[in-house]
């Protein structure tokens, strides 16, 4: 949508960029115990699918992915609960910009009932409680798409029409 | 959606701030102990709204307690409640003090509001005073204009959702169900707004709605405080669109483009009628000068045809209120400017003990 692009684009992108460092998760490991940087990569190399499967947006992943990384900085997670925290900040970020969320029971479906609902309920108080709900966070899917429509607006209104073709 | 008390004997609250006001120091933010509560406001589905009184600096507080007993966890109205109102500071939008969680609990603590456009409308039938009208308009936009520029859509804008102050200020609340815009823009949910304020995209099932869906909602509202009834009244989906089309006339591809990609867009409906001025059906609005005009520009079927919050408040109507309005810094208040300042409504003139309310000693509540 070029015309709103041009209209807002550029504020839009200075008030995120603003908000940015605010955001920023701050060496998310270091003092955990157990969670190593693999299993870090294991569980969000496990969402992309999740989140596929779902059919949520890039949006709601990246929102995910950040609050769980600052979650991280503040609190130790047991290596045996940190799948749950996974689909916690998934809840969490589908609530933020999803129209339908997935539902409690099917995220605890997809770990194979290795957690109850009221761990999950649980958890999600604790991680909203520690990051004093600072949710909104600027996210990787909003810079690509800013960069995009950049990009888009350089090469001219043809180019914007064949985008949006495909 | 929730309501402030209105008309609360302030001799009763002047008791209640002096009562608590030696505890004050040492106490923390984020503690239920902090907060005493008061009496009960309003009860809604997941939330109970209390009048309180904060121990930390003995202000009046709005505490609106979530239970959290649901089956998926948090609602997601508290969440992006929270988490949008957090980044929002602004005098028009409603300041989020404090949040406090317990096992069984959430609970957001508001800045105290007396009342609400809702029922003060409902306090003053007939319409409102024009130069209210005025500073309660632009109080909306400014508002508005801010969350704008922050790309954050309020998407359930009604009277009831705007708190008034016994000084007059006005202020945006209830972002439960209110969003960060995102490029592209995302297919957002259909089912938002309050049906007498949804706009004709929206009825028509459109889900790529921007800014524009806050304006139709702040201009139903703006003929509202003027005639003291809403514009657009409908019972379903269906009344609620015909009875726009009665006014604006039936859009066609050429006044719409998109249109009939529209999931609800019905090709049977051709344009027969011929769009009026909004002052037949609204006679007050050829009262104020300019009103008609701001109006139909707000309330255009196009959603892209309608004028931006910003534009709005530059608009001639706001022209007869003084120039230092545009220059109040976003944290202040625009009754802050002299002679600025809320007009007795005409029915108040006759009800001499609430003149004597609005413009007492109150204020420090405040």
């Amino acid at each position: 949508d070029l015309q709103a692009f041009r209209e807002y684009g550029e504020s839009w992108y200075r008030s995120r960029k603003g908000l940015e460092s605010r955001f920023q998760p701050q060496e998310p490991l270091a003092r955990q115990p157990q969670v190593t940087a693999e299993a870090r990569c294991k569980l969000v190399s496990w969402l992309i699918p999740v989140y596929r499967h779902f059919d949520i947006s890039f949006e709601a992943l990246c929102l995910a992915v950040n609050t769980l990384d600052r979650f991280l900085a503040t609190t130790p997670v047991a290596a045996d609960c940190f799948q749950l925290l996974g689909v916690t900040t998934l809840l969490i970020a589908c609530k933020q910009v999803e129209v339908h969320p997935p539902t409690v029971k099917e995220l605890l479906a997809l770990c194979c009932g290795a957690f109850t609902r009221e761990q999950l309920r649980n958890l999600e108080r604790v991680v909203l409680n520690r990051l004093c709900f600072e949710l909104s966070a600027p996210t990787i899917s909003f810079f690509l798409e800013h960069f995009n429509q950049v990009r888009l607006q350089e090469l001219g209104a043809d180019a914007v029409e064949a985008a949006n073709a495909r | 959606s929730w309501r402030p008390w209105s008309y609360a004997d302030p001799l009763q609250e002047q008791d209640g701030v002096e009562r608590f006001k030696w505890q004050r120091r040492g106490i923390p933010f984020g503690a239920p102990t902090s907060y005493v509560h008061l009496e009960k406001l309003c009860e809604g589905s997941c939330a109970t709204v209390y009048k309180g009184i904060s121990r930390i600096n003995g202000q009046l507080v709005a505490l609106k307690v979530i239970r959290l007993e649901a089956e998926e966890g948090v609602p997601f109205t508290a969440i992006r409640e929270a988490s949008l109102l957090k980044h929002l500071k602004h005098a028009n939008i409603v300041l989020l003090h404090d949040i406090i969680q317990t096992k069984e609990t959430l609970t957001f603590v508001f800045e105290y509001m007396h009342t609400d456009l809702a029922q003060y409308m409902g306090q003053h039938p007939g319409g409102l005073h024009s130069c209210n009208v005025m500073l309660f308009m632009f109080q909306l936009l400014r508002g508005l204009a801010y969350i704008h520029q922050q790309h954050i859509l309020h998407r359930d804008l009604n009277p009831q959702n705007l708190l008034i102050s016994c000084l007059g200020e006005l202020k945006l609340a209830d972002f439960g169900l209110a969003r960060v815009k995102s490029i592209p823009r995302q297919t957002y949910s259909s089912e938002v707004v309050a049906l007498w304020y949804r706009p004709p995209d929206v009825l028509l099932g459109a889900t790529d709605y921007s800014s524009g869906l806050d304006i139709w909602s702040a201009g139903c509202i703006f003929v509202e405080m003027i005639q003291g009834q809403p514009i657009f009244a409908g019972t379903s989906g269906t009344e609620q669109l015909a009875k726009i089309w009665a006014v604006l006339g039936v859009p066609t591809e050429d006044t719409w483009p998109g249109l009939s990609k529209l999931p609800n867009y019905n090709p049977e409906l051709v344009a027969s009628r011929r769009p009026q001025r909004l002052r037949v059906i609204c006679d007050r609005l050829s009262r104020m000068p300019a009103a008609e005009d701001l109006a139909s520009r707000m309330l255009t079927a196009f959603p892209r045809g309608r004028i931006s919050a910003q534009d709005a408040l530059l608009h001639g109507f706001f022209s007869p209120l003084p120039p230092q309005l545009y220059q109040v810094s976003a944290g202040q208040s625009v009754l802050t400017v002299p002679g600025v300042r809320l007009q007795p409504e005409i029915c108040d003139l006759f009800a001499s003990y609430r003149i004597g309310h609005l413009s007492g000693g109150s204020s420090k509540f405040w």
